[in-house]
């Protein structure tokens, strides 16, 4: 197997900079996100180390396969990182940049050729004055804009959404290729049956932090009370603003009707998610939207804004309803209810959550990370420029499994996305448009004859399509040979 | 920068059925504007007596661009097609390439020029006219909204330097132009010009293959919200240049042949 680099001594490393241990007391989606991929990574055989913040426990330990190695606080990290990253640079192959507000820069202490991956949950430029003072917040925009800018270049980019991906371009303006690799799901072991509520059960699971705006929620509780007497919230999680929201309960005479749980270990928490008939996500905006995502694995759809992230988590009339105004959210979750309120109903919307959860796996996300870093090698180390134009354009082709072959995977990039949908192999084929994906794919051997096959179907992607090709679990094309054969059935000779 | 000619669209299999219409509408990051534009356009050629489409072509947006295209709420059918060369030039030509209509037009997604043109248009074409474009300048049209001070003296240092080369067309560089389909298909074949000078160029080589160029009057109003930078000002003065450079030799190419 073709190594990460060149002529390092001692190990090759994988280092993913992450600001917060997973072990972290606020450790959220980022940290369980890094700590899956590195997870992965060193079951494939890859030395990982994550480096982090000293908040407690050893400086330095191994667990499942990786090392972790802390230093620094909550902003001395940085600077420990990059000279840690420094003091390595020889050995470290690959770098996955993990950005929370203030990316570590990585790229800095690390040689031009070292593959590194910036990767963004979403865009905090308009979060930094809701958590620091404005001279301290301007610093922090300046560093997430117009340094990241500055420092990473042409670097790729992964986003976890469709959402951060187009905030990446439009609002922090970077210029590499920007990538949406999903957060996955730990699908939970099957619970034993846990049956539906008898009253309308609300479940939210999340930080109690000044951007959910779960305040809201309890806000729009009394008019939703009025048309559903018996409904009842349950809030799990713990945070800064638990006192407030406690207070804003009691303030609304809601005691009997919400209750703030705190946190519930994993098995508590699913379970009380499995019971519940809906789960409201009024937050601003987020990455992605994992607690939306948790809730639809156990068959509860959603109700959230039409902010980015949850627009892509939540897809509208099927997974859940996106609200457009903040003033309608007592009339969402009431008409949700009353949609839900029928079992046969319900069972349905249930379906169609699993199924969309179902699609989203720490392996997927993993292998997408790895096959970047590998894109990332492949790139800093060819010097030919590239065949496909730089371009956000990313164009499907739809092809009938019955006609494809093998041979035609030569057409497609290591990032390129693959699903199996009804009989047919979906392809996203990244910074594409239509032309140049007719010519990858003829270049790879189809004919002129089947290209004017209307089953073989070429459009740009839209953006949900991005997120998911089709109704299978997304998957990145391995460029290697086999790594289509494995899992893929129809190649007609 | 320089970068190759883009190859022109080949495969025959991306290009649209004939239709009597095709109106093309470069898109880059539009969500805001193109639904309104799809419908006031749609709700225009649903009345016509030709066999009208609309053309999106998404030049790599990052916001949901194509999908309000797909959803907005037209009377004529709406294709939307991806380029992801960047330029308006090059979303153009993806356009005008992949179409067999009969006549072929483009406009801005702002549309800043009132539909109604379209009428005036189509009549000239169909009178055995080759190329119509709507002039803000002739005698008859005029700017309803003026444009920002940056945007008038940008476009007279563009005059300036453009004059030479297309003649006396008083306005090069509205965005609502109309061609008989051939002719369209033949110039962009042979034009290069991926940014805002395109239709210069456009309007440059068919002066010199002797086609007459018809300008119709409009009333023009300027849309904020444009995708037009001071960078693009720049690239496009630079464009004239190699504009000119390109047509030269051309054209001493030819004298050779002779």
């Amino acid at each position: 197997m073709k190594g990460w680099g060149g002529r390092q001594r001692g190990p090759r490393l994988i280092v993913i900079v992450n600001w917060r241990d997973s072990a972290h007391p606020e450790a959220g989606g980022a940290e369980l996100y890094c700590e899956q991929v590195a997870r992965r990574l060193a079951a494939e055989g890859k030395e990982v180390v994550f480096l982090t913040a000293h908040a407690s426990g050893r400086r330095k330990e191994r667990r499942d396969g990786y090392t972790v190695i802390r230093r620094g606080g909550r902003f001395t990290v940085y600077p420990w990182a990059l000279l840690w990253l420094l003091v390595h640079r020889r050995q470290v192959v690959g770098v996955i940049d993990s950005q929370n507000g203030i990316p570590f820069f990585s790229p800095l202490a690390v040689p031009r050729r070292t593959p590194v991956v910036l990767l963004l949950h979403h865009i905090h430029q308009q979060q930094f004055s809701l958590y620091f003072r404005p001279p301290l917040a301007a610093v922090g925009r300046w560093l997430e804009r117009t340094g990241s800018r500055w420092v990473y270049g042409r670097r790729a980019v992964a986003a976890v959404s469709v959402s951060t991906r187009w905030a990446a371009r439009r609002e922090l303006m970077l210029r590499g290729p920007i990538h949406v690799i999903p957060c996955g799901l730990n699908m939970p072991a099957t619970l034993p049956m846990v049956e539906r509520s008898m009253s309308p059960r609300i479940a939210c699971v999340g930080r109690l932090v000044p951007h959910k705006r779960l305040d809201l929620l309890i806000e729009a509780m009394p008019e939703v009370l009025k048309r559903v007497p018996d409904v009842e919230l349950h809030l799990v999680g713990e945070g800064p603003e638990r006192a407030r929201l406690h207070d804003l309960v009691t303030a609304r005479g809601l005691v009997n009707r919400v209750q703030l749980h705190g946190w519930l270990d994993a098995h508590a928490r699913d379970e009380l998610l499995a019971s519940a008939w809906l789960t409201v996500n009024p937050s601003m905006g987020e990455g992605w939207g994992l607690s939306v995502l948790e809730a639809n694995a156990q068959g509860v759809p959603a109700v959230a804004f039409h902010v980015p992230g949850l627009r892509d988590s939540v897809r509208d009339g099927e997974t859940g309803w996106l609200v457009k105004e903040e003033s309608d959210l007592a009339h969402a979750v009431e008409d949700a209810l009353r949609t839900l309120d029928d079992v046969a109903t319900a069972r349905e919307w249930a379906q169609r959550t699993r199924a969309w959860a179902a699609r989203f796996t720490w392996d997927g996300t993993a292998r997408m990370m790895a096959e970047l870093l590998a894109a990332e090698r492949d790139r800093l180390e060819r010097r030919d420029p590239e065949r496909r134009q730089s371009s956000d354009l990313i164009t499907r082709v739809e092809i009938p499994l019955r006609t494809s072959k093998l041979s035609w995977t030569r057409a497609f990039r290591r990032t390129d996305v693959w699903s199996i949908d009804s009989g047919k192999l979906i392809v996203l084929l990244k910074s594409s448009d239509e032309e140049s994906a007719a010519r990858a794919l003829r270049r790879a051997g189809v004919t002129e004859l089947m290209l004017r096959d209307p089953s073989l179907r070429v459009s740009v992607a839209r953006p949900s399509e991005i997120l998911a090709p089709g109704s299978g679990t997304p998957a990145c094309l391995a460029a290697r040979p086999g790594g289509m054969a494995g899992r893929r059935a129809g190649h007609a000779s | 920068m320089r970068t190759p000619r883009a190859p022109a669209a080949r495969s025959a299999v991306l290009r649209r059925p004939p239709v009597d219409l095709e109106i093309v509408i470069p898109a880059l990051n539009e969500e805001g504007r193109i639904e309104a534009t799809v419908a006031a356009l749609s709700e225009h050629l649903v009345s016509s007596r030709w066999e009208c489409t609309l053309v999106v072509v998404d030049n790599g947006s990052v916001d949901a661009t194509i999908e309000v295209g797909d959803l907005a709420d037209s009377r004529v059918p709406v294709e939307t097609i991806g380029c992801s060369r960047p330029g308006k030039g090059a979303a153009v030509r993806r356009g005008v390439m992949t179409s067999r209509a009969r006549w072929v037009g483009f406009c801005d997604a702002d549309l800043a020029t009132p539909p109604s043109t379209i009428d005036k248009a189509i009549a000239l074409l169909e009178a055995g006219s080759r190329i119509v474009i709507a002039s803000r300048r002739c005698a008859g049209g005029q700017y309803l909204v003026p444009q920002p001070l940056v945007r008038q003296v940008g476009g007279w240092l563009f005059r300036v330097l453009a004059r030479d080369l297309t003649g006396p067309i008083a306005d090069t560089q509205c965005g609502f132009k109309f061609f008989d389909g051939n002719v369209a298909r033949q110039l962009f074949a042979s034009s290069s010009i991926d940014g805002f000078a395109f239709d210069l160029e456009i309007l440059a080589l068919a002066r010199t293959r002797g086609i007459e160029i018809v300008e119709v009057p409009v009333d023009w109003s300027d849309q904020s919200g444009s995708t037009l930078r001071l960078r693009d000002g720049v690239r496009a003065l630079r464009e004239v240049g190699r504009i000119r450079q390109s047509l030269s030799q051309t054209q001493a190419g030819e004298d050779v042949i002779r």
